[in-house]
């Protein structure tokens, strides 16, 4: 493992902002922290970078620790969230900032600073300052700084955050392939759970300081451990029902059959259900649905209809004994085939192994 | 000169120490060291000997007899109340003008606004006893209007004190309040107004609480200033004595540094409740000033703005005919009776002639520039040096603020005039002025740079330190260079300061070594006001030429820098 952390815990005055954090990051691989802002993702970066000194626990790199070791003797590159780029400073010595502190030769450090702005694609800005630059530019020129003097990890704090969606793809799948054509471990700051999902080999999703969480992006996706996890991950349809009998729930008059790997954990009598919208299956009344069970199907009436593109977001009232909605994500296709509109009535119904089943 | 002596006593080049991680440990405690000895010496020691001086009995045991006897004695009793009463007065009267003048520089739409912004601000660029001077050529026994109008008016005390003290306080009242108007939130005003708020009670309920704290830092601001200026006293009090004049009665007069010490101290206790109470509002009206807000537009209101261009014109009028009267009188023969012109009056017959004014401005460059490194290198490491310790130095770095200039003069006197002590090499000297100037404006300067290097983000620090490098690179090659546009500022501060600076040196100046403020006293004591006049107005235009000069080059020379730092 390249970094290992044991029970670290980080305190600023009376808020725990990280609450004994047990973590291995592999070597080479791309790790995303994720949470709502205020979890404590920052801190934890922090505490990895040696910028904050944790009040409890243990981190080592590569099996040696990293107590008693300042950020300068780390070699870890980081990139700030604002960038942090310095003013005085040209684009270049920039660049060749962390290579003097380190000692390199002149010509060393001239060809080093050309090798990365050509590879991250900003070798004609070299002799401009940063203000002359833009969002995405000085992004490049941060990551530039951050990667000169061949860090051992790679630190990224919320660093798309401040660049306008389309720059950001981009820097996005960039990032990526830099990351594994150079094979250096990374670790990356999010709350996009979008970015995490489709840049990180591993994903740690954290809430109130604590790692809630942590594996490949399709498991966070498909098997949340948490209904926190599963709200924060992606969009989710929570339906509160009562257990009747192995696999059976009463849900608002209704029965619904789950399959029984769907039960994340042990249940007493009443359960939370979550189901993604994309998996709600919607036909013409009376019609059978595609996955045929005659079960899990109810009538309902559409409410709303909002419109994605390519597809459309259904706010759906089944018939019930309680007011409740269900989002249904269909191919706007299907919208269309269905002449679905406001008050239309459809049936819906629920795949048995699409469920995620929570104790209440 | 830190580095130097470093890597002197460690026999290796100064980047080599520098780069290993136990010299960055030991450059900072060096330098740790190295503040904690200025400090010390200057601020510390002579403190601590005004307070040992004022607290030994004439028995030689310790204890608070001397302030019994101090307050037993009716005319002590009179005259800390007349300094109270003065600083009082002149508060409450300041502030209100004040506040009138920045709120029609700021809230209203009137012509010509740097005209009016520059005449608030003239008084600076004098010794404050200037202002006494143009009010004995308006109003005193030969006075250009006793005389116009044919009646004696008594000028002479109270009402002349206050007077000049208010003009003297007036531009730093007005700059505080100028900035805590500056920031207004324009949401608040709108939400008001769609409220159906009319103006009036917009500025009750949004103006006047928004810039109470500001208001309440000019007020104390004002009090300091008044309570212990020296300088209007001495020229337009007559018989009337107050705390600062009486010390250096009892000091220069009649050799008793005991009692100038009791009556030091006395002094310090209001000055100090003052500074201290000053820097607990200061801090809240930051946080106010740092809180993010819509900026405020103006409307056109014709009745305001011809209210606040009538009043801006009448407080700009006394001003500048306050200030412009001492040049008027400079250049005539005889003032009011014969004013036919004449330069005689720039002909100083005072010993030493002009020699004093040069001896002002090179201490003046002394003050500034090592003044600025000094003040420099102790804001940045008590700032990034986070240890207990360090709130130690800070306490200690704006401990100046509290003590009058009559009071550090009377303990560098007590202090270091002692051939025993190393310091006293200096003594007489015009380094000795200079680092007692230093360490007169230490906490303002202090202040400034304080703030600037707050200003320049922390994360440049980490990205820095990420980088590898140590706490000396970061400060040199980064810090240092974006704080420069701020050291020129400090710089220029000091500049005028100890060009115009008389309350703490008049104990400290030799006759071979005097300064300017110190001549204009002289010769209006020995009945030459024309003389004290002239001489005046060569130390106001040698600051305004040298202030307005630096602030043409900094504009041109930072103008592109400024820009690429700020954005
Ligand atoms: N320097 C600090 N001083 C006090 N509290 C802090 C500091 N830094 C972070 N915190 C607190 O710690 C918690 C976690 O903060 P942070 O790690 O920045 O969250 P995130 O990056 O996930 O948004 C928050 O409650 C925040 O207020
Ligand atoms: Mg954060």
């Amino acid at each position: 493992m390249d970094i290992t952390l044991n029970n670290v815990t980080k305190r600023f005055g009376s808020t725990v902002a990280v609450d004994a954090v047990d973590l291995e990051i592999p070597p080479s691989s791309l790790v995303c922290f994720l949470g709502p802002s205020g979890c404590g993702k920052t801190t934890l970066l922090r505490l990895v970078a040696g910028l904050e000194n944790a009040d409890g626990g243990t981190m080592s790199f590569r099996g040696r620790s990293l107590a008693g070791i300042p950020e300068r003797m780390r070699n870890f590159g980081m990139v700030f969230q604002s960038y942090s780029l310095f003013p005085n400073l040209t684009v270049e010595e920039n660049v060749a900032y962390g290579l003097k502190c380190h000692r390199w030769g002149d010509s060393d450090i001239a060809s080093r600073v050309a090798e990365l702005l050509s590879l991250v694609g900003v070798a004609d800005q070299r002799g401009k300052y940063p203000h002359m630059l833009s969002g995405g530019q000085q992004q490049r020129v941060a990551l530039a700084r951050a990667l000169a003097p061949r860090p051992h990890v790679l630190l990224l704090d919320e660093p798309l955050s401040a660049l306008d969606a389309k720059v950001r793809r981009t820097l996005r799948s960039e990032i990526r392939k830099l990351q594994q054509e150079l094979g250096i471990t990374t670790i990356m700051v999010t709350h996009d759970q979008e970015e995490a999902l489709t840049m990180a080999d591993h994903v740690v999703v954290m809430n109130e300081g604590r790692i809630i969480q942590q594996g490949p992006p399709a498991q966070i996706y498909d098997r949340p451990l948490t209904p926190f996890v599963a709200g924060f991950v992606g969009s989710m349809n929570f339906l509160t029902a009562v257990e009747t009998g192995e696999g059976r729930f009463r849900f608002a008059g209704h029965e619904l059959v789950v399959d029984r790997s769907c039960v994340m954990a042990p249940l007493k009598g009443n359960a939370i259900i979550a189901i993604r919208p994309e998996d709600v299956q919607i036909a013409r009344p009376g019609a059978e649905t595609a996955h045929q069970s005659g079960s899990n199907t109810l009538e309902a009436s559409v409410e709303w209809i909002e419109f994605l593109g390519g597809k459309c977001l259904l706010t759906l009232a089944p018939s019930s004994s309680q007011p409740l909605t269900i989002n249904a994500e269909v191919p706007a296709r299907t919208v269309h085939d269905l002449k679905l509109s406001v008050g239309s009535s459809i049936s819906l119904s629920l795949p048995p192994d699409a469920f995620n089943v929570y104790p209440a | 000169m830190i580095g130097a002596w470093l890597a002197e006593i460690s026999g290796s080049s100064l980047s080599t120490i520098c780069r290993s991680f136990a010299g960055d440990r030991f450059f900072k405690a060096a330098a740790v060291c190295v503040t904690t000895l200025l400090l010390g010496l200057f601020v510390a020691v002579p403190i601590w000997a005004i307070l040992r001086e004022g607290l030994i009995l004439p028995d030689g045991s310790w204890g608070l007899g001397n302030f019994v006897d101090y307050f037993r004695d009716p005319r002590f009793v009179t005259i800390t109340s007349r300094s109270l009463l003065l600083a009082f007065s002149a508060t409450v009267i300041t502030i209100v003008l004040a506040f009138g003048y920045a709120y029609a520089l700021i809230r209203t739409l009137i012509p010509l606004k740097s005209l009016w912004r520059f005449c608030a601000l003239l008084p600076i660029f004098a010794p404050s006893l200037v202002q006494a001077l143009g009010i004995q050529f308006l109003l005193g026994r030969n006075g250009l209007i006793s005389n116009l109008l044919g009646i004696r008016i008594d000028i002479y005390g109270f009402w002349g004190i206050l007077l000049s003290d208010m003009l003297y306080a007036f531009p730093h009242a007005v700059l505080i309040i100028i900035t805590a108007l500056s920031v207004a939130d324009g949401r608040l005003y709108e939400a008001g107004r769609m409220l159906g708020a009319s103006e009036f009670r917009l500025f009750w309920t949004v103006t006047l609480p928004a810039s109470r704290y500001g208001i309440m830092s000019a007020a104390f601001v004002v009090f300091t200033i008044v309570i212990t200026d020296f300088g209007n006293a001495m020229v337009i009090g007559g018989d009337y004595s107050v705390l600062a004049t009486e010390i250096y009665n009892q000091v220069s007069g009649q050799a008793n540094f005991r009692l100038g010490a009791v009556i030091g101290i006395v002094l310090l206790v209001p000055a100090g409740l003052a500074m201290l109470v000053e820097r607990q509002v200061a801090r809240r009206n930051a946080a106010i000033l740092s809180e993010r807000s819509s900026p405020l537009t103006l409307r056109k209101h014709p009745l305001r703005d011809a209210c606040a261009f009538t009043y801006v014109i009448v407080i700009s009028t006394i001003i500048l005919s306050v200030a412009g009267i001492v040049v008027v009188a400079s250049f005539v023969k005889l003032w009011p009776y014969n004013i036919s012109f004449t330069l005689d009056h720039y002909v100083t017959d005072v010993q030493n002639g002009y020699a004093p004014l040069w001896t002002s401005l090179g201490m003046a460059a002394i003050t500034a520039l090592l003044g600025t490194v000094l003040v420099t290198l102790n804001a940045y490491i008590i700032e990034k040096v986070s240890h207990p310790y360090t709130r130690v130095l800070y306490f200690f770095s704006v401990l100046p603020a509290a003590v009058p200039g009559m009071v550090l003069g009377l303990g560098y006197i007590l202090a270091f005039n002692d051939p025993s002590n190393p310091v006293y090499l200096l003594y007489g000297t015009v380094w000795f002025l200079a680092i007692n100037t230093i360490f007169h404006y230490h906490a303002q300067a202090f202040l400034i740079a304080t703030t600037n290097i707050k200003q320049i983000s922390r994360t440049f620090d980490e990205a820095s330190a990420m980088l590898g490098a140590t706490f000396f690179r970061t400060m040199t090659r980064i810090a240092l260079p974006l704080l420069l546009p701020s050291l020129l500022s400090i710089g220029l501060f000091l500049f005028m300061r100890a060009m115009v600076t008389l309350s703490a040196v008049i104990f400290l100046v030799s006759p071979r070594n005097s300064v300017a403020a110190v001549s204009v006293l002289l010769l209006d004591d020995s009945g030459k006001a024309s003389q004290a006049a002239a001489f005046s107005v060569v130390i106001m235009a040698v600051v305004l030429i040298v202030a307005g000069g630096f602030n043409l080059a900094v504009g041109v020379l930072y103008a592109r820098r400024q820009e690429r730092i700020l954005s």
